[in-house]
């Protein structure tokens, strides 16, 4: 098991965040880190990262136990948080060169290259850190976290940000990491973006596990949901003691209304089921 | 792909971690160094430019041809500032970290956090990483005060390395004494609390009692001035400060060394290794600090007290908003959308002000005490101007840094404010409201236990409280104009900020001395042109109504700068 979350609590002041979270991923996997705001997800991501401690439980991840100056499970995970901070005086190259660096990696400046080419940075390699759009310093953060091809990724909403190429290469590197042998945790409210890519979920409220297990399965048990979207209203209306099908009219009517909006769909940035991946097209 | 694990049960990385640390430091300060160069140059910082090179060149001039051929003062005494100096700015430090509630972690920006503090790097290399950013800045200052010390000393070399040594020392057991109170449970942080309040009260207290018993009774109160700055050297030399000054002793007695001996060599050999055991007593502290966080953490989820305490937060939340919709009803029955608009960032302010009233509210009882000290010596005439005199002292030099709830915080929310609908105006008098009435109520709370001791008269009265009102307002609006001119982070360290402050300082005191030469012009003026019955009236209205519109204008000013403020170009790196 690369990860192993055993009754992770965290505490912040008079604020329960987390409530005794269990789970466990085998190496290979994605996991999808879906809940409403502020149900726990960017805290449970950053004590799996050892950024804060956890008040109570046994984590253990890429085979580290999670406490205090865990620097080996640092060489191993990387976290790209929400809006990550960069630093305002460095450039889009010397971020790269310094965490090659840092993490030791071999040819840092060749695979640099290589990222920043997949995701179109190539061009800003010399650019301010502060000149660079939301979305850039996104892609700049994942760069920074592909580099050292780390063995666990926690990814805190990747996808905003970024341009429909950028999604997509995103994406199919993270389906490709995942195949190469690393576990992948995504957390993103963009549920049809990831529920292609997605073998596991986890669903959170409240600091609580609602659901964790294969993406197949959250959906067999709610049969009526035809879609992600539908299966997450349903397990997490359902803690209100809502029944099923009351929650998915709720799902339905709102689907209705949004039907009637002519709005572009982004069906076709949906991505094929398939083992083999090519290289991405941007 | 990676080539070594490092050694788990080391509290130290390896070389290499250090050396990419240090080249990310080089690295972060060739960029400043570019910048400022490039912002010396532009069009938009012309002015600052050319402060900044005037200010460097009269200071240097000043050291070089002025201050050298002055007598040199007993370097003793700066042997016992170096040493017992840094103890007493070291328990300010400790009574205002005891005070206040926020837990700073080795002041790291958010970048510094994600990246160092999410990478494989150790707690204690963070710890260093730190001090060498404070290096650059102590260079800076060592070198500043050399240029005035110069001619006490007998060996420059040696008051350079004294000086660096003494304030990177002091500024590493700043951090020390931060990471430590940060570890406190809230019973032990209030007994602190108490405790070095204690401390520094007895403290205050020797120096009252020093320069009593070293003035003559009866002697004009600036001699009670210059007592209290040898009655503070006093209390630093006196042993208990001494003894506590230990690790400074070294450093203070290489700065002033007369003759080369081979207590000289020790001293140098003590002074630099003060630095690295300093440095590892601050990774020992942030690691307890830490793990007694993280413990009591544990203990509230075991005994879940927090659940009590967060329906108490909630409630008391609810009651800030209650008090803010008040105001803002009170706020639409003006018909004015300049004052409304205003009052909507004033209940925001209020916000804040209510959480650090402790703070306020202790920052400014000690200036009100030593303002309303003049009272004491008895000499009816003087001690009303002399208490004056400390308000404006206060309103212009203490009264900014304790009251930095306006612009100056808002750096990071610069593009917030800029959205909101709010005239230029309305967001200036919003952001000033609430710190100018606190000063307002420290002036007119001093002045008038002082008018009731010294009975000056009403027309003191109306003048002093009329002119310092206006003085406030000025100030505020002055340096919250200067900040959106040229803004920087809360805690810019570097030779901008130092030759910023510097020609702050320079520029009140300028203010002070022409208004006071003015005052005086206008009073003669007053004399020989307005008749007798009258002159009284015409002084007072005019210097009143003259400092109002020079407060007003400055008020304009701001609301210009803020205009002017620029979200892509002025917002400094963190």
């Amino acid at each position: 098991m690369m990860i192993q979350i055993d009754q992770l609590t965290k505490l912040y002041d008079d604020h329960l965040a987390v409530d005794q979270l269990s789970f466990e991923l085998s190496a290979g996997k994605i996991c999808g880190l879906i809940g409403p705001n502020g149900a726990g997800k960017t805290t449970t991501m950053r004590c799996m990262a050892g950024l804060i401690p956890a008040t109570r439980g046994e984590l253990t991840v890429a085979g580290c136990h999670v406490s205090g100056d865990s620097l080996q499970l640092k060489q191993r995970l990387a976290y790209v948080p929400d809006d990550p901070p960069l630093f305002d005086d460095l450039t889009v190259g010397q971020h790269l060169e310094f965490i090659g660096r840092l993490y030791n990696v071999d040819d840092h400046r060749t695979k640099a290259n290589g990222l920043l080419s997949q995701f179109d940075l190539l061009s800003k390699i010399n650019a301010g850190a502060t000149t660079l759009s939301r979305g850039m310093r996104q892609k700049l953060a994942i760069c920074c976290a592909y580099l050292f091809d780390p063995q666990v990724l926690l990814l805190d909403e990747p996808l905003t940000g970024l341009d429909p190429p950028g999604i997509r290469s995103l994406l199919l590197s993270v389906r490709k990491r995942a195949d190469a042998g690393a576990t992948v945790v995504i957390s993103s409210h963009l549920l049809a973006m990831i529920d292609d890519v997605v073998t596991h979920l986890l669903v959170m409220q409240r600091g609580r596990l609602q659901y964790f297990g294969a993406a197949a399965d959250l959906r067999s048990q709610f049969p009526h949901a035809k879609t992600l979207e539908e299966a997450y209203f349903a397990a997490t209306s359902n803690e209100s003691g809502l029944p099923e099908s009351a929650a998915l009219d709720q799902v339905l009517e709102i689907k209705n209304m949004a039907s009637d909006l002519t709005e572009p769909t982004l069906d076709h940035l949906a991505l094929p089921r398939s083992e083999s991946l090519g290289e991405a097209s941007l | 792909m990676l080539s070594s694990v490092p050694n788990q049960s080391s509290t130290w990385d390896s070389p290499r971690v250090h050396r990419e640390l240090a080249a990310l430091t080089i690295r972060r300060g060739q960029f400043r160094i570019i910048r400022l160069l490039q912002r010396l140059r532009s069009p938009r910082r012309l002015i600052a430019t050319t402060l900044a090179l005037v200010f460097f060149a009269i200071y240097i001039a000043n050291g070089v041809f002025v201050l050298s051929a002055r007598t040199p003062t007993d370097p003793a005494r700066l042997q016992l500032w170096l040493s017992g100096g840094m103890v007493i700015y070291l328990l300010y430090h400790l009574v205002r970290c005891c005070w206040t509630s926020k837990v700073a972690d080795l002041e790291m920006s958010r970048a510094e956090e994600l990246w160092l503090g999410g990478g494989p790097v150790r707690r204690s290399s963070l710890a260093l990483y730190h001090v060498n950013n404070i290096v650059v800045a102590a260079v800076m200052k060592t070198f500043l005060l050399a240029v005035v010390l110069a001619c006490d000393v007998s060996h420059f070399s040696l008051l350079l390395i004294g000086v660096f040594s003494s304030l990177v020392v002091l500024e590493i057991s700043r951090l020390v004494v931060q990471r430590g109170t940060a570890g406190l449970s809230k019973n032990s942080r209030n007994r602190l609390r108490w405790g070095v309040t204690a401390i520094a009260g007895a403290v205050a207290l020797q120096v009252i009692a020093r320069v009593l018993a070293g003035t003559p009774i009866g002697s004009p109160t600036w001699k009670y001035l210059i007592s209290g700055f040898s009655a503070i050297g006093d209390v630093a030399a006196s042993d208990t400060i001494q003894w506590l000054a230990l690790p400074w002793i070294s450093s203070a007695r290489l700065a002033v060394t007369a003759d080369m001996q081979l207590m000289t060599f020790a001293q140098l050999a003590v002074s630099l290794l003060m630095i690295p055991v300093s440095i590892a007593a601050l990774v020992r502290v942030d690691a307890w600090s830490q793990a007694a966080r993280h413990r009591r953490e544990q203990e509230r989820l075991q005994d879940r007290s927090f659940l009590a305490n967060s329906d108490i937060r909630n409630q008391s939340t609810d009651q800030s908003f209650v008090l803010s919709d008040r105001v803002i009803r009170f706020a639409n029955r003006f018909g004015s959308t300049v004052v409304r608009d205003a009052l909507h960032l004033v209940a925001r302010q209020s916000v804040s002000v209510n959480r650090y009233r402790g703070t306020i509210i202790f920052s400014f009882i000690v200036p009100t005490l030593l303002c309303l000290s003049p009272l004491a010596t008895g000499q009816i005439t003087e001690q009303w101007f002399y208490v004056v005199g400390g308000i404006a002292m206060c309103t212009m030099l203490l009264a900014p840094p304790a009251l930095r709830i306006d612009f100056r915080r808002d750096l990071r929310r610069m593009q917030l404010l800029r959205s909101l609908p709010v005239r230029p105006l309305s967001m200036v008098l919003g952001q000033l409201a609430l710190p100018l009435l606190i000063t307002l109520a420290f002036q007119w709370i001093t002045i008038v236990i002082a008018a009731l001791v010294t009975q000056p008269g009403w027309f003191q009265c109306v003048l002093w409280t009329g002119m310092l009102s206006a003085l406030a307002v000025f100030t505020f609006a002055a340096e919250n104009a200067l900040f959106l001119a040229y803004p920087h982070h809360e805690r810019a360290e570097g030779i901008g900020m130092m030759i910023r402050a510097k020609l702050t300082f320079l520029g009140k005191a300028a203010v002070i001395a022409g208004s006071l030469g003015a005052l005086v012009a206008w009073a003669v003026i007053c004399k020989n042109i307005v008749s007798p019955s009258f002159n009284q009236i015409a002084f007072v209205t005019g210097a009143v109504l003259t400092t109002w519109m020079i407060a007003i204008a400055s008020v304009a000013t701001a609301a210009w700068c803020w205009r002017r403020f620029d979200l892509s170009y002025d917002i400094p790196p963190e």
